[in-house]
C-alpha cells in the first residue's frame, strides 16, 4: 500500500468514519423503526434524569464565561490578528448569526411555544390562566434567549481564537491543544472531532425531515392540498438542489444573500404583525415580559424543580438545553467563520444583544397577537395551535388580513431559513472533515448534502427521524464536558498570550 | 550565604531526623545553628525541661562542628520564629518537615505551613531520607526556574554555596502555548535561556543540564525532580502574588505537600 494512499487516508479520516457512523446509525432507523426509537428514548430520558442538573449548570457557566471573557482585559483580543477588520458588515454579520443560531425553530416555536406552555404549564401553575400565559411567555424567552447563545458564543470563541488568531485549522480539536498538545493529531482529536461531525449530521437531518414536513403542512394549508409523503419528497428535493447551488457558490455569497433575504422577510412580518396586530397588547406583553425574565432569570436558570413541575422542566428545559448544546459544533463552527475579525468583547456583545432582543420581539408579536385571539377576542386557537405546531402560525394568519400573502412569505422564510441552515451545515460538515479547510473540496460538500437529504428522506418513509434526533441529543452529554474543558483550553490560551506574549497589542 | 540557620523546633522531634538535618546542612557550609522553641506560656519547672532538651539537641549539631546556640521565647510560633530570625540575622530558616495529607492540612494548618507562608527568609524544608535513599547530601540539584526574576536571587546561592553536588539540573515547567508554532519557537527559546543560565553555573558543578517540561507546576517539578534523582530542590519564590496565590498559596508553599525531597527556597 503506497505511502500516498495512507497519507489521503490519515487526511480523510474524520470523513471516512463520520461517513461509516452515519450508515451505522441510520440504519436501524431505517429497519427497525421502532425499536430504534425506544432504544435512543431510553437513552435520552436517562441521560435528561440523571444529568439534567449538569446542562443547567453548564450553560450557566457559559454565561458567565462568556461576560467574563468580554468584560476582561481578554475582551480586546481580535478573533484574527490585531490589524484585521471584520468580514462581513454588522448588517450580514447579524442576518448570519441569527440564520444560523435560531432561524426555522423560531418560525414555528414563536407562536406554538407560548400556546403549549399555556395549556400546560408546570402541576403547579393552573392552566389557561393568567398566571400559565406570564409563564409561558417567559419562558418562551428564556428556552431562546441568552443561554443558548452563550453557548454558541463559547463554541465559537474557542474555534474562531484557536484558528484565526493562532494559525490552527477551524476544528473542534484545534481548541484543545493548550490542554492535550500535539494529541489533538491523533485518535483523541479524531474522536472530538467526529463526535462534532455526529452531532451536526443528525441535527440537521432531523431538522431537514421535520422542517420539510412543516413546509409541506404550510403549503398544504395555503393550496388546499393533503400533505403527504411523495409532497414532503418533493419539497426535500427542491430544498436540496438550491442549497447545493448555494453552498457550492461559497459562504462569501450563498449564505450571506439568502441570510440577508431572510432577515429582510422576518422583518416583514414582525412589522405586520407589531402594525396590523394588536400593537399595544403587544408591547405591554414584551415590556412585562422582559421584567419577569430579568427578575427570574438566575432562578430560572438554576432551576430544576425537584419539588414541583420536575418532569415540565425535563421534557421543557433540559431537552432545550441539550438541543442547544448538541447545535453547538455546528452554529459554533460556522459562527466562528463569519467572526473573524472581531474583537471578543464585540462578538459576546453583539451576538448577546441583537439576536437575542430580535427573538424577544419576535416571540413577544406572535405569541402576543395569539394571546389576544385567545385571551381577550375569545377565538379559541390555541388547543389547535398547540396541537399541530407545523400550521400554529398558518392557523394565526387566518385572524388577519392578507392570509395568504402572509402565508407565502412564510413559506418562503422557512424555505429560505431551511435552505440556509443546510447550506450552512453542509458547509460545516465539509470543513471539519476535510481537516478544517476554509474552501473545503466541492465533492465533499456534495457528498454531505447527499447524505443529509437522503437520510432525511428515508427516515421520513420509515419514520425513525425523532430517534435520530434524540440521538443526536445524545451527543451534548459528551459535548457539555468537551465544552466546559474548552473554556478551560481557550482561558489558558488567553493566559498565555498576555502573560508570555505580552498582550494583543504585542501580536 | 549559608551560614547561619534558625531552627525551629519542637520537643518531640526525633533524635535521628536532627542528626540527618545536621549532616545535610552541613554541605551547604553551615557555621551557626540557632535552635529555638516557642511555648505559649512560661512556667518556671516547664523552662527548665526544655532548656535541658535543646541543649541535648543543641549537641548534635555541636558534634558536627557547629555552632549552636539555643533560644526559648514566648507567643506564636510563625510569628516569633520570623522575629527571631529577622533579629538575630540569620541566613535561612530550617524547618524538619512532617507531610500531612489534605485534610489534616486543611482542618488543623500547623506552625510549619503558617510559617512557611508568612516567613519572608530563605527556608530549607527538610525531610529525613528513606530507607531506600541513597545518601544525605545533596549529590544532584534540581533547580525549578521561572526563567524570570528569581533567576537573580537564586543563582549566587548556587554559584557561592559549596553544595559538593555532581550535577545541577535547571528545571523550567510551562504552560503550553496555545498553537503548535508558538509552541515550537517557545521551546526553541526557553532552551536558549536555561542553556545561558547553566553556563553561569558549569565551573561550580561538573555536570549542568537544563530540563523543559509542559504542564502544571504543582504537579511537574516534584515529579521531574524525583526523575531526575534529586536530593535539594531549590526554589525562588516570587513575591508578585497573584490573587488565585494569595488564596492556594504559592508554587513554592505547595510544593513541600508533593515531594518527599529537601527544598531550598529562596525568597
Amino acid at each position: 500500500m503506497s505511502t500516498c494512499f495512507m497519507d489521503r487516508l490519515k487526511n480523510n479520516i474524520v470523513f471516512v468514519i463520520s461517513l461509516f457512523m452515519v450508515l451505522v446509525f441510520a440504519l436501524p432507523g431505517v429497519l427497525y423503526p421502532d425499536q430504534f426509537f425506544s432504544f435512543a428514548t431510553y437513552v435520552h430520558e436517562h441521560i435528561i434524569a440523571l444529568f439534567g442538573w449538569g446542562y443547567l449548570i453548564a450553560a450557566f457557566l457559559f454565561l458567565v464565561f462568556c461576560l467574563y471573557l468580554a468584560f476582561s482585559k481578554y475582551g480586546a483580543v481580535k478573533l484574527g490578528k490585531q490589524h484585521e477588520k471584520p468580514q462581513f458588515s454588522y448588517f450580514g454579520w447579524f442576518s448570519m448569526l441569527f440564520a444560523a443560531g435560531m432561524g426555522i425553530g423560531l418560525i414555528f416555536w414563536g407562536v406554538a411555544e407560548p400556546m403549549s406552555h399555556y395549556l400546560n404549564p408546570p402541576e403547579h401553575i393552573e392552566e389557561r390562566s393568567g398566571e400559565a400565559a406570564g409563564f409561558a411567555m417567559q419562558y418562551s424567552f428564556f428556552h431562546w434567549g441568552i443561554q443558548p447563545w452563550a453557548i454558541y458564543i463559547t463554541m465559537s470563541l474557542s474555534i474562531a481564537y484557536f484558528s484565526f488568531r493562532r494559525g490552527m485549522p477551524p476544528l473542534i480539536s484545534s481548541c484543545f491543544y493548550p490542554l492535550i498538545g500535539d494529541r489533538i493529531y491523533g485518535p483523541l482529536g479524531y474522536v472530538i472531532d467526529i463526535l462534532g461531525v455526529f452531532a451536526t449530521i443528525f441535527g440537521i437531518v432531523t431538522s431537514l425531515g421535520l422542517g420539510a414536513m412543516q413546509i409541506t403542512s404550510g403549503l398544504g394549508e395555503v393550496f388546499a392540498f393533503e400533505a403527504g409523503y411523495m409532497s414532503t419528497l418533493t419539497v426535500i428535493a427542491v430544498v436540496t438542489v438550491l442549497f447545493m447551488i448555494s453552498t457550492l457558490s461559497g459562504v462569501d455569497k450563498g449564505i450571506q444573500i439568502l441570510s440577508k433575504t431572510n432577515i429582510v422577510l422576518a422583518v416583514v412580518l414582525l412589522f405586520f404583525m407589531l402594525l396590523v396586530g394588536p400593537t399595544v397588547y403587544i408591547f405591554n406583553i414584551f415590556t412585562q415580559t422582559i421584567a419577569d425574565f430579568a427578575s427570574g432569570f438566575l432562578t430560572m436558570s438554576l432551576s430544576t424543580n425537584p419539588f414541583e413541575g420536575y418532569e415540565w422542566t425535563q421534557a421543557w428545559t433540559l431537552f432545550y438545553w441539550a438541543w442547544w448544546i448538541a447545535w453547538a459544533p455546528f452554529v459554533g463552527l460556522f459562527v466562528a467563520s463569519i467572526s473573524r475579525g472581531r474583537t471578543i468583547s464585540e462578538f459576546v456583545a453583539g451576538a448577546l444583544t441583537v439576536p437575542v432582543l430580535l427573538t424577544f420581539i419576535w416571540f413577544s408579536a406572535f405569541g402576543g397577537a395569539a394571546f389576544d385571539l385567545e385571551l381577550t377576542q375569545g377565538a379559541d386557537i390555541a388547543e389547535s395551535i398547540a396541537g399541530d405546531v407545523s400550521v400554529g402560525l398558518f392557523l394565526l394568519y387566518e385572524h388577519f388580513p392578507l392570509t395568504s400573502i402572509l402565508s407565502i412569505i412564510t413559506i418562503l422564510l422557512l424555505s429560505v431559513f431551511f435552505i440556509t441552515s443546510a447550506d450552512s451545515a453542509t458547509f460545516v460538515l465539509s470543513m471539519m472533515t476535510s481537516s478544517g479547510m476554509l474552501n473545503p473540496p466541492a465533492y465533499k460538500k456534495i457528498i454531505w448534502g447527499l447524505v443529509i437529504s437522503t437520510t432525511a428522506a428515508i427516515l421520513l418513509y420509515a419514520g425513525g427521524l425523532e430517534a435520530l434526533q434524540q440521538m443526536a441529543i445524545t451527543a451534548a452529554l459528551p459535548f457539555t464536558v468537551i465544552m466546559l474543558l474548552m473554556c478551560v483550553s481557550l482561558l489558558r490560551g488567553l493566559r498565555y498570550e498576555f502573560r508570555v506574549e505580552g498582550g494583543p497589542d504585542q501580536s | 550565604m549559608l551560614e547561619k540557620t534558625l531552627l525551629p523546633l519542637s520537643l518531640k522531634e526525633p533524635e535521628q531526623n536532627l542528626e540527618h538535618l545536621a549532616g545535610f546542612i552541613s554541605h551547604f557550609g553551615t557555621k551557626k545553628v540557632y535552635l529555638c522553641h516557642v511555648v505559649s506560656r512560661r512556667s518556671a519547672g516547664q523552662m527548665q525541661e526544655i532548656e535541658q532538651k535543646l541543649e541535648y539537641h543543641a549537641g548534635i549539631f555541636r558534634s558536627r562542628d557547629m555552632d549552636a546556640e539555643i533560644l526559648i521565647r514566648e507567643g506564636t510560633i510563625a510569628n516569633a520564629v520570623c522575629k527571631l530570625t529577622g533579629e538575630l540575622d540569620a541566613d535561612y530558616l530550617s524547618i524538619p518537615w512532617k507531610k500531612k495529607n489534605v485534610i489534616k492540612r486543611a482542618i488543623f494548618s500547623s506552625p510549619d505551613i503558617d510559617l512557611l507562608r508568612i516567613c519572608s527568609f530563605p527556608t530549607l524544608i527538610y525531610r529525613p531520607p528513606g530507607y531506600l535513599d541513597s545518601g544525605n547530601k545533596p549529590g544532584t540539584i534540581v533547580y525549578a526556574t521561572d526563567c524570570k526574576e528569581t533567576d537573580q536571587k537564586v543563582l549566587p546561592y548556587l554559584n557561592t554555596v559549596p553544595f559538593h553536588a555532581e550535577k545541577l539540573y535547571f528545571l523550567h515547567v510551562r504552560a503550553r502555548a496555545p498553537d503548535p508554532d508558538t509552541e515550537k519557537k517557545r521551546i526553541e527559546e526557553l532552551t536558549e535561556k536555561l542553556d545561558r543560565l547553566a553556563d553561569q553555573c558549569r565551573d561550580n558543578y561538573p555536570e549542568v543540564k537544563p530540563l523543559i517540561a509542559t504542564g502544571s507546576v504543582r504537579s511537574l517539578i516534584p515529579r521531574k525532580s524525583r526523575t531526575a534523582g534529586a536530593d535539594l530542590i531549590v526554589i525562588g519564590r516570587n513575591e508578585k502574588s497573584s490573587p488565585m496565590n494569595k488564596m492556594l498559596g504559592s508554587n513554592a508553599e505547595s510544593l513541600p505537600h508533593r515531594t518527599n525531597t529537601p527544598i531550598l527556597i529562596i525568597t
